[in-house]
């Protein structure tokens, strides 16, 4: 029969669950017998119960899995870049006649010269926003509200690539989501001759329908996010003007995703331009007739 | 469309997997950083390691031990402040924790406490004593009590005998339960530490004070 002493020193490993069966018996044995020693074992018992459920786990915030994603295809191309053969980082391959899915995705934060422009006040405001944030570790305007996932989930998508489920001309894409939306969608069209669209498909922009449009912008990649404006964009987003055209923006990842309102639906760009560039062309766009 | 190639699979795979310890590993994060931007840099800088050596990875053991194992390493290389803690706690001047940490009444009341209120208290305490760790025993805490790993998972993951495991775990919940009677009897949760002999003067003497 064991005594008080023993089970004390392995009071851890009894309530652990760690005891071999036969000293577990012995354990259980010598606590149907001893008051104190059934205080001092219930006592271990219940603080790790109560460790356990005063600790209980806080799930991971919303946008933590996106941002891994995102983590990972940014390891995906560094991973492929470091392949001899693996055509990546050259913009020009983002020209490629297999249309979308012959395209990579450039790393994070590609910039590019952009012909000097009038830039609008607004745009000097967003380029201080833009020295102030640091490399990829950058998170939204605050994991912990509501509406911030709406950007993250925005770049997501454009980063994944999905494939298109329609190509051709945009009238002919125009018709083909006839139906098949809560609301009608038309793709937008931009002035630049360097912008057409490449391709379109149903997608979802924080569990509401959405319509999504891909583009190539002078070889590069902007996909535009069709859907209906969800309720309080106002307060995770902000509101800018560039060249006239009034727009919301937020930023994910390190990019900046604007947001213009064309006939009571929100249109968001996300692309491997600057934020610069991605602005000027939101504020570009026309709805197609 | 394009053909699929085996580095997509593996990617497909990787995140069904993974991803599904998502939640573990950012509340277990959660704890050894105790900050939130910490800690979901923490758990992302686990997750691309992983899947950078996600071909070392032996199909068919112990995924969440595995991503456990390289968060754990990731916090102990890059995250946690210094290493002169864990000196301090295997030397010779580490303190003795006997058992007598407290008196069986005071078992018993936080065995068993009376009132909704009184548990949510204790609740509350229980973190801040775990917060209050070393980060060798936080670790301890997390992975034996929070995530229910078995010594011998904890010592593949801490890459440490069993024995120091159980030394070490014992040592945590000792320190965490003496801070947790010296707040008890502050709190008046515990009304009358008998035992005096091992619950703190201060406390008790406190505790008078506020009873007045």
């Amino acid at each position: 029969m064991i005594g008080c002493e023993v089970l004390r020193r392995h009071a851890d490993a009894f309530v652990d669950g760690e005891l071999d069966p036969d000293t577990q018996i012995e354990f259980e044995a010598h606590l149907a017998e001893c008051g104190p020693c059934r205080v001092h074992l219930s006592f271990e018992r219940s603080f790790k119960q109560s460790v356990k459920e005063a600790c209980v786990e806080a799930p991971a915030p919303s946008g933590l899995a996106s941002r891994i994603r995102l983590a990972l295809d940014t390891e995906d191309t560094r991973r492929a870049a470091a392949e001899p053969a693996a055509p990546v980082s050259d913009p020009q391959t983002a020209r490629s006649p297999l249309g979308l899915a012959g395209i990579r995705l450039l790393p994070m934060r590609a910039r590019y010269a952009v012909p000097a422009a009038a830039a609008a006040v607004a745009l000097a405001v967003i380029a201080a926003h833009e020295r102030g944030d640091g490399g990829t570790q950058d998170v939204a305007l605050g994991t912990a509200t509501a509406g911030t996932s709406i950007f993250e989930d925005i770049v997501r998508r454009h980063s994944h690539e999905h494939p298109a489920e329609v190509q051709g001309e945009p009238t002919q894409i125009a018709s083909w989501f006839r139906g098949k939306l809560e609301f009608p969608v038309r793709p937008v069209a931009f002035p630049s001759d360097d912008a057409h669209l490449v391709g379109a498909r149903i997608s979802n922009v924080s569990n509401r329908e959405a319509a999504a449009f891909y583009y190539m912008v002078g070889g590069r990649r902007v996909t535009v996010m069709v859907f209906e404006p969800p309720a309080g964009l106002d307060r995770v987003a902000q509101h800018t003007s560039v060249r006239g055209r009034g727009m919301y923006y937020g930023r994910a990842h390190g990019h900046t995703v604007p947001v213009v309102e064309y006939e009571g639906l929100s249109y968001a760009f996300a692309g491997d331009l600057d934020s610069r560039s991605l602005m000027r062309l939101a504020a570009s766009a026309r709805l197609d007739r | 469309m394009a053909l699929r190639n085996g580095q997509d699979l593996a990617r497909e795979e990787f995140e069904r997997e993974a991803l599904k310890h998502l939640d573990s590993l950012y509340g277990a994060a959660l704890r050894y950083t105790r900050s939130p931007s910490d800690a979901e840099d923490l758990v992302q800088d686990a997750f691309v390691k992983a899947y950078r050596f996600y071909d070392r990875f032996e199909p068919g053991t112990n995924m969440k031990a595995w991503l456990f194992r390289i968060l754990t390493n990731t916090f102990i290389n890059k995250y946690r402040r210094k290493t002169r803690e864990r000196k301090v706690l295997e030397g010779s001047t580490a303190e003795p924790v006997g058992d007598g940490v407290m008196s069986r009444a005071a078992m018993r009341c936080l065995t068993d406490p009376v009132s909704e209120a009184q548990r949510r208290l204790i609740h509350a305490e229980i973190q801040d004593a775990l917060d209050s760790l070393p980060d060798d025993y936080r670790m301890m805490i997390v992975l034996a009590d929070i995530e229910e790993l078995s010594y011998k998972e904890i010592s593949e993951i801490l890459g440490c005998p069993i024995g120091t495991v159980m030394s070490r775990l014992h040592r945590a919940r000792k320190k965490m339960q003496k801070r947790l009677v010296a707040q008890a009897v502050q709190l008046g949760i515990i009304e009358e530490p008998q035992g005096a002999e091992t619950i703190s003067l201060d406390a008790y003497r406190r505790s008078r004070e506020a009873e007045g």
